[in-house]
């Protein structure tokens, strides 16, 4: 126990991390059924209005940052110094220190129902409804808190992996030859440290708003309520891709692997992702397009928008590629990616759509733009950590997830998550708006909701599914293996699970698949450019 | 609620064209990335143990240019149809002229002034088949104005009015919500626009600003205790309730929660925060004879 | 390692810097910089730069005992949000360089040069009284 608690080994915390992150996923997931329940019919009450915009408010900050923040963090730090041959990380007691952040922020976020007052102003808490006058209760200064705390953390494992993956390379490893993955986690991480502190600035504020009787939102006294929202989707749009670069470069890993072909176009993958982290910086104000901002200044958000699409649509088309003229199979894991590739690609064109000011103009805040969201966050970043789970967690462990509960779970949660979220398509153009309790019985509504519960539900279940399979398969479980499949980058030359020193000798690396280099001496990947 | 594309005003026609344009341009994408995917899931899947490798392929310069110069050709078709559509929807911002409406959001329930001075609350009266100017207010919190089927969408931000172009090519009745979550009635902030024909609005904008009869009976009990049981301290214009000058000819109450029967009015009297949970009207304690004489008096409010 | 802690205290500071920048020019825009008496704001400046110097030469204590003073001095300022949330920074500064080793020093003295230099902007836009 105290060994876990004191861990400052970098497979250690990235454990913790996907530990935590999990157990906050079922917590995020038990907020959304009781919302899927209060909307299965018109008119319902199961829960009152105040609840169920906790439900909601505590459900997106949660995912956002107690799961998707938190596990992509747990992957980078468990599998970065792995992927680059290093034992560790550059600075293994600011990683830990970053975790505990992390943890501690997340249990007062909870400990704020125990307070009888949980947030419910929603996950970007547009002020002045999260000022004092309009949520009198502690709810909101916890929740602020709370996410100064995990803005804290979030710098400290950025911080770490910049210095990890700038200063411990393997010898011969330069920046053109490390693995997507560890591409993408090194973008993310810049991003996070250009993004997160606007989070903090606009929570120092609002706090200084609530408790020092400061001014800086409250337009009755000459401050500006669009302040919060222009420096709360500074951070948070580049935050949307925080969440999603990583899970592209999972992608980038499992495709190769499971079609026996290198990653189509690996440069444009490179600055494909670097663009994209630039254009999120300059795309902010689509959040706010039904403001009266004016329209040179709109525009100039919408071409923005639309720009960071190109980049995007360059990675679905390298995945393509990639997998064109592979010899392709499909494990479960590699089914997974697959999926990704499909459901991530709806979401980001209703993304596109939004970029269209028109088209937002009537849109947005409707349950369109939660469809597009869970496309994007569930269809994309969760599809993408599936097939990661089950693609490391034989080195992570040593044993293999059971693959025919890996179909089960697959195929439960491609059914669950496709009704639950394509239905809202339908709903946002009937006119159903976001984040409401209720809904009154116009035609269709009651339909398309049940259907998205009954979605929800099968959904949860697949989860579950593979809650059982991880825990089942850690005692039950075939040994794993070093390389069980046949893979080609650094983290499967090590042992599985890999001993407390990763590597006995620090291998030397001359191309972007060391592996292959050393099952193939005849065809080495350096030969070729 | 109305759809977006059941569109009722030339902005909203503009808006679904530009939407179908959208929708087609990503179902033709979405089939072709879906199509790549599946065919090389089924032509290129591994049939059996084999220890070959398959040809390794690095890249493609010209697939590479191919799909980045694709997108950023659509991409800029779609910028352009975009600023076309937004300079014809998008209403002046300052254009110094007086609007013919001003709708002001309030936690949780819409009312609109009109330039002779006529108060209307939750149902909005409108000439059909004429374009009106319109400010958007807010009093309290964010809001946002949606009709789906008349106008774009509109933020009503406190302390920062802004203006849209409403209008209804057609009599009839549209459905309308705030859009922008504020609080814990955000559910229940539904309106309805109304458009009549240019002499029949006519005529119901004078009757709004004509005093009403002098209330007899226990009507007449009933103004009293409005009064002296400080009702009208919220409910008039630009306090904190919803004005009842003309309750009684309302369709819903409590912004669409529930309909306007004698039943559910009386339920506002006995218990508030039954008839909308969190809305900001304290109880008010009431014999049964003084309830009676108040409901009386609100359902002479024609 | 020294090479890895610069890097990383480089990269925490580049946090910081966005932080303080939107900090200060929101403090800006609605007029909420702090206010600070004439012959003070210079006092507390000198007494900064004197601890980043002293840090500069590795006088610990000295710059310990410089941005102790300041802080005692900054307390005594009319409140303002900005001076406070940099004097939590500067307090964190002050207890890690009495406590951390030697080998810590390089990185630290970086993190003092910094808020030093983020005292001068506000120092240099706060009102003058």
């Amino acid at each position: 126990m105290s060994a876990w608690l004191c861990a400052i080994d970098h497979k250690r915390v990235g454990i913790l991390y996907m530990l935590s992150a999990l157990l906050f996923f079922l917590a995020g997931g038990m907020e959304a059924m009781v919302m899927r329940a209060q909307l299965a019919a018109p008119n319902l009450k199961l829960v009152a209005p105040e609840v169920y915009n906790q439900m909601f408010t505590m459900h997106g900050t949660t995912m956002i940052f107690l799961v998707a923040m938190p596990v992509l963090t747990g992957f980078g730090v468990y599998l970065v110094p792995l992927m680059i041959g290093a034992n560790e990380m550059a600075l293994p007691r600011l990683g830990a220190l970053s975790f505990w952040l992390q943890l501690f922020g997340g249990v007062l976020l909870y400990i704020s129902f125990a307070s009888g007052s949980a947030p419910d102003a929603g996950w970007f808490s547009y002020a002045p409804l999260s000022e004092k006058p309009f949520s009198g209760g502690a709810g909101l200064d916890y929740w602020a808190l709370a996410l100064l705390l995990i803005t804290g953390g979030s710098i400290g494992s950025a911080v770490n992996l910049i210095v990890t993956i700038a200063t411990s390379r393997a010898p011969g490893m330069t920046m053109r030859l490390v693995p997507l993955f560890v591409w993408s986690t090194f973008i993310t991480s810049v991003m996070i440290i250009f993004a997160l502190p606007a989070l903090a600035a606009s929570l120092v504020m609002l706090l200084s708003d609530r408790l020092l009787h400061a001014r800086f939102f409250d337009p009755a006294q000459g401050g500006s309520p669009l302040l919060w929202q222009h420096y709360f989707w500074i951070f948070g749009h580049p935050e949307v891709y925080i969440v999603v670069l990583p899970a592209f470069g999972m992608i980038s890993e499992i495709i190769p692997v499971f079609s026996r072909k290198t990653i189509f176009g690996y440069p444009l993958m490179a600055t494909s992702s670097v663009a994209i982290a630039f254009l999120s910086y300059g795309v902010w104000a689509h959040h706010m397009f039904a403001v009266a901002l004016g329209r040179n200044f709109l525009a100039v958000f919408a071409a923005s928008s639309m720009l960071i699409a190109v980049p995007t649509g360059m990675k679905i088309f390298s995945w393509i590629a990639t997998m064109w003229g592979g010899a392709i199979r499909f494990t479960t894991a590699m089914l997974f990616a697959v999926a990704f590739l499909l459901e991530f690609t709806i979401g980001g064109l209703s993304g596109v759509a939004f970029a269209t000011v028109p088209v937002d103009w009537q849109m947005t805040d409707t349950y369109f733009v939660v469809a597009h969201i869970h496309y994007v966050l569930f269809g994309g970043t969760v599809f993408a950590l599936f097939a990661g789970a089950y693609y490391w967690f034989p080195k992570i462990s040593g044993r293999m997830l059971d693959e025919s509960l890996g179909r089960w779970n697959f195929w439960l949660v491609v059914i669950g998550f496709n009704a639950a979220f394509f239905v809202q398509h339908f709903l946002g153009l009937l006119g159903m708006r976001r984040r409401v309790y209720t809904y009154p019985d116009l035609p269709w509504f009651g339909a398309l909701n049940v259907i998205s519960t009954i979605g929800a539900a099968i959904l949860a279940f697949g989860i579950l599914l593979f809650c059982a399979n991880v825990l089942m398969s850690l005692y039950f479980g075939a040994p794993a293996g070093d390389d069980p499949w046949n893979a080609w980058t650094l983290e499967w030359a090590a042992a599985s699970p890999p001993p407390l020193e990763n590597f006995a000798e620090i291998p030397r690396v001359r191309s972007r698949r060391p592996l292959w280099d050393l099952k193939h001496p005849e065809a080495p990947d350096w030969t070729r450019a | 609620m109305g759809s977006p594309f059941s569109p009722h005003s030339a902005q909203t026609h503009l808006i679904a064209a530009v939407f179908s344009v959208v929708l087609v341009i990503a179902g033709v994408i979405f089939l072709v990335v879906a199509a790549g995917v599946i065919y090389s899931s089924v032509r290129y899947r591994s049939r059996g143990v084999t220890a070959a490798e398959p040809r390794q392929v690095f890249g493609s310069r010209k697939l590479e240019i191919l799909w980045t110069v694709v997108p950023l050709a659509i991409v800029t078709g779609l910028f352009v149809i975009t600023v076309r559509a937004m300079v014809l929807i998008d209403a002046p911002q300052e254009s110094g002229q007086t609007p013919d409406l001003v709708i002001t959001g309030h936690q949780w329930w819409w009312d609109a002034r009109y330039p002779n001075g006529a108060l209307a609350t939750g149902d909005i009266h409108i000439p059909a088949a004429r374009r009106l100017l319109v400010r958007i207010e807010s009093t309290d919190v964010i809001h946002d104005f949606w009709v789906p089927e008349l106008a774009r969408k509109m933020d009503a931000v406190p302390g920062r009015p802004s203006y849209i172009w409403l209008e209804a090519d057609a009599p009839g009745t549209y459905s309308g919500a705030c859009s922008e979550f504020c609080g814990a009635q955000h559910a229940w902030m539904r309106f309805r626009m109304i458009a009549e024909p240019e002499a029949s609005f006519n005529a119901w904008l004078l009757r709004q600003i004509q005093p009403l009869a002098e209330p007899t009976g226990a009507a007449a009990e009933g103004a009293r205790l409005f009064r002296t049981k400080k009702c009208e301290d919220c409910h008039a214009l630009g306090k904190k309730g919803p004005d009842l000058t003309h309750v009684a000819t309302r369709e819903f109450l409590g912004a669409g929660i529930s309909r306007n029967t004698p039943e559910n009015l009386a339920l506002w009297l006995t218990n508030p925060q039954a008839a909308k949970p969190g809305n900001r009207m304290p109880d008010t304690p009431l014999t049964a004879n003084e309830r009676a004489a108040l409901l009386a008096y609100l359902e002479s409010l024609q | 390692m020294t090479k890895r802690d610069q890097l990383g205290m480089t990269m925490f500071l580049i946090a910081e810097a966005v932080f303080f920048f939107l900090l200060i020019l929101a403090c800006a825009y609605f007029h909420a910089l702090p206010r600070l008496y004439a012959p003070w704001g210079w006092i507390l400046t000198a007494l900064l730069l004197a601890g980043s110097v002293s840090i500069w030469r590795g006088w610990r204590w000295g710059a310990v005992a410089l941005d102790a003073v300041f802080l005692v001095g900054l307390a005594g300022t009319p409140f303002a949000m900005l001076t406070a949330v940099l004097g939590l920074f500067v307090l964190a500064g002050v207890i890690a360089l009495a406590v951390i080793p030697a080998s810590g020093r390089r990185a630290l003295s970086l993190y003092w040069y910094f808020f030093t230099a983020v005292w001068l902007v506000i120092f240099g836009v706060a009102g003058q009284v």
